[in-house]
């Protein structure tokens, strides 16, 4: 019997851009491919293509052995293909069995919808998608995992082969995100083949049967999953070794820059009491839930502690906005680039320089020129790509407008500074320049508090790692006990193994 | 897909971004000189006097309305505003107030309308649309009550003359509109605030995050144009020497008209003064050419409209390209 879908040396050109060049691969039905890859190395390409959105230069995709051409998403909905995008593409105001059916709702007489086949279908599809909630429900009113289940469904809906999921997980916390693998894995039973895009290296291993790596459009590897390990499908990725993926600059520790007594937020954070030196990257490691969010935030200006007691440099810390903290030269880096941290329309030096304009300014109006060469001495020490200061932010790559983001900040904080998930959705190489900016950082004395989503980026490059869980801080643990299993022990009150970003 | 900004750009790629940064201009060269061609009293300077000084009342607000629109806001109470402050000075003249008292109550009168609006929107979380279409109708009932909907003449010199007197023979609004302009493109395009502007409508959560008082800012904004709309007050009622309870009716969507068609978005972060100059000098053009040529006054307005549309759809088709 023949593969239930094959693609035979795919091309596709972007202008002077080779997307994706000569690419082959097969899939078996009920079985899950991982496409890895950094950002621009032909994975959206390919599921577009799959997907009937963009149509291949060359080669073909053959399904049960025979050749199919797919001309439009409707062509490959009809095939079997149901492709999941990054955006999700619910509509908010209508129920979610009406999501569920969306484009083939069941209709009675006179083309009405039928209602109670619909709810008697949704109910079902609802069970097999394990999720709880009423089909009459608005889908405006469900939290984004819910949502994501809900896009599984509606490929279900459609009796789906092969089901393709562009980083199905980017919005998803641990344990939503191991609802969501359940769900994947029962379908692998039934028989549906996954393609499974993502970023994140635990998750693949976690869920994958076979994992497929391109760079700069070509297949650079493919194999069984066991036949893989975490460093050579980097060194797939990026053609550079594991060994410097995590720089770590040994910087002796100096004076106390922060300090926390007690801090708390009612009902969130209790008595947080740690403190940070110059020359360290103190890491925040806990599960949703655990505060640790809330404590980045208190200490950046963001939530105000209702009780408990901050120390910056010897003197009392009592930040009301980002502004005051911002004042008191505390940086913040937001965990959403896009939402929260950039002007995605502005150049790189409005970007770069909009946290400093009272210092760039005399009376209120600004000197131009001394802005420019902010933004060029920027450009240089944080590595940005683009042809000028200039360049809107929005033609940069997600590495680039990552370190645009750290420019503005390094601009603000030399003492210290906040970091929400630096390196959240950027690809590896990009992951390795912002380790090695924070490196140089805290080598010329300044000091870092991090939350990340990625356990091993903590346990890389942090100097101490304080774990929360349900509010409450947990340990405090120097770099030389660093272990998964002790941080998650600390963590979740267990050692148990997680399928999230916390294994 | 990355692809390189740095790439050589074809021809029509070339004239595709000339019309974007300065697709206004060029409409207002061709606009003009078709109605050159057509009648031969619009190239003279004393006509251009005339367009700028029927400008002038609408330029005035649009300024303000830029602020506004930059940060992703919309002001809909200016109209009621400019009538507003003009009665108010008028009737503080009639009660014997000096020209240059009424000139301030004026401004006053405006800067307190900007403030409420403000306070409305950033301290008590109304949208813009709804809490200045509150103020247009509060502001046009006011203007009604305090003037028991009668007409009001008779000024000191020294008030009508910022809307009636000339200084080297240039109309007093006309000089009011290029210094109004040229100090607001300085504030907008090279001050502190200017950049705050921009970024409070780029991204209001980025702003707040990186250290910008974004509450002051939007309210700051909002007085600007209840400002601006007081000095249009004073304008227009100078230069008919009578405040009327009904002036201005409907001038806060010329404004608005004038700000797009000068190249902002009005979603915000997008928008210079420049653009808002030349966007109302193509509505002044417009209304002033076809007058000429003895078109309709219907028919101008459903131009009008039409020069709006094709402006507004230049915009989107920008918009739809970068995505």
């Amino acid at each position: 019997m023949p593969p239930l879908l094959q693609v035979k040396g795919v091309s596709k050109r972007f202008g002077p851009v080779q997307a994706l060049d000569n690419v082959s691969f097969s899939l078996d039905a009920g079985e899950i491919l991982g496409i890895v890859g950094e950002n621009g190395a032909g994975k959206s390409t390919l599921i577009k293509i799959l997907g009937g959105a963009y149509h291949p230069d060359a080669g073909e995709i053959l399904l049960d052995g025979r050749q199919v051409t797919i001309e439009s998403p409707e062509d490959g909905l009809n095939l079997g293909f149901a492709v999941i995008y990054q955006e999700l593409s619910l509509v908010p105001e209508l129920s979610v069995a009406e999501n569920l059916f969306l484009g083939h709702l069941p209709t009675g007489i006179l083309g009405s919808v039928d209602r109670k086949v619909l709810l008697e279908r949704s109910a079902a599809l609802l069970e097999r998608i394990q999720l709880d909630v009423n089909p009459t429900q608005r889908v405006s009113l469900l939290r984004i995992d819910a949502r994501q289940l809900i896009e599984v469904g509606k490929a279900l809906s459609r009796d789906v082969r092969i089901l393709i999921m562009d980083e199905p997980t980017s919005s998803l916390n641990e344990k939503e995100i191991a609802h969501l693998f359940a769900v994947v894995r029962s379908l692998r039973e039934t028989g549906v083949a996954i393609i499974y895009i993502s970023h994140y290296l635990e998750e693949v291993f976690a869920l994958c049967d076979r994992v497929m790596v391109l760079r700069d459009g070509q297949e650079v590897g493919i194999r069984d999953v066991q036949d893989w390990t975490p460093a050579e499908i980097v060194r797939a990725m990026v053609d550079r070794s594991i060994e410097d993926f995590y720089p770590k600059a040994t910087v002796q520790p100096g004076a106390e820059v922060l300090t926390l007594r007690n801090l708390s937020l009612t009902g969130r954070v209790e008595n947080a009491s740690f403190t940070v030196r110059e020359g360290e990257i103190v890491g925040l490691a806990g599960l949703p839930g655990s505060g640790i969010n809330e404590v980045m935030q208190m200490v950046a200006g963001i939530l105000e502690p209702t009780s408990g007691e901050m120390t910056l440099l010897g003197q009392p810390y009592t930040p009301t906005s980002p502004r005051a903290a911002i004042a008191r030269q505390v940086g913040y880096l937001p965990e959403d680039r896009k939402e929260k941290g950039l002007f995605l329309e502005f150049s790189i030096e409005k970007n770069v320089v909009v946290s400093i304009l009272d210092r760039l300014s005399t009376w209120g109006v600004l000197h131009l020129r001394t802005m420019a060469g902010v933004a060029r001495d920027a450009m240089k020490t944080y590595r940005i790509k683009a042809p000028g200061v200039k360049t809107p932010v929005k033609d940069l790559s997600g590495g680039n407008q990552q370190k645009v983001l750290l420019a503005r900040v390094g601009q603000v904080a030399p003492r210290l500074q906040v970091m929400n998930d630096p390196t959240r959705g950027i690809d590896v190489g990009a992951k390795v320049e912002v380790y090695e900016r924070i490196g140089e950082y805290v080598q010329q004395g300044g000091a870092v508090l991090l939350l990340s989503s990625e356990l091993p980026e903590l346990i890389g490059i942090c100097d101490r790692i304080i774990v929360f869980r349900d509010g409450r801080q947990m340990a405090d643990i120097p770099r030389n006990e660093f272990s998964q299993d002790l941080i998650m022990t600390y963590a979740a009150g267990t050692a148990d193994a997680n399928n999230g970003g916390m294994p | 897909m990355s692809t390189t900004t740095s790439t050589a750009k074809t021809p029509r790629e070339r004239m595709g971004e000339l019309w974007r940064r300065g697709g206004v201009l060029i409409a207002l060269i061709i606009l003009s000189g078709v109605f050159a061609l057509l009648s031969p009293r619009f190239l003279t300077i004393n006509n251009w006097l005339n367009v700028l000084l029927q400008t002038a009342t609408i330029g005035v607000v649009a300024i303000g309305m830029t602020f506004v629109i930059v940060t992703a806001g919309i002001d809909l109470s200016v109209g009621s505003v400019v009538a507003l402050s003009g009665m108010v000075a008028a009737v503080a003249m009639r009660a014997g107030a000096s020209g240059p008292v009424g000139i301030l109550v004026a401004l006053v009168t405006g800067g307190l309308v900007g403030l409420f609006n403000g306070i409305s929107i950033t301290r008590l979380g109304v949208t813009p649309f709804i809490a200045t279409l509150a103020t247009l109708a509060m502001g046009r009932g006011l203007t009604l009550a305090i003037s028991s909907g009668q007409t009001i003449f008779d000024f000191p010199p020294s008030f009508t003359f910022i809307g009636d007197g000339k200084i080297a023979s240039i109309p007093m609004p006309v000089i009011i509109l290029l210094l109004a302009f040229l100090i607001a493109h300085f504030v907008l395009s090279r001050t502190v605030f200017g950049h705050n502007v921009y970024a409070v409508g780029g991204n209001r959560e980025a702003a707040h995050l990186a250290g910008i008082n974004t509450t002051r800012t939007e309210m700051l904004v909002y007085v600007i144009a209840g400002v601006l709309a007081g000095l249009s007050g004073i304008i227009l009622t100078g230069r008919l020497d009578a405040a009327l309870p009904t002036s201005a009716t409907g001038l806060e969507l010329n404004a608005i008209a004038a700000v797009v068609i000068g190249g902002a978005s009005l979603f915000g972060g997008k928008g210079t003064m420049l653009g808002t100059l030349l966007g109302a000098l193509t509505i002044g053009v417009l209304a002033n050419g076809l007058n000429l040529l003895n078109v309709s006054p219907f028919w101008t307005q459903f131009i009008q409209g039409a020069v709006i549309f094709l402006a507004v759809l230049n915009d989107s088709l920008n918009q739809r390209k970068k995505h």
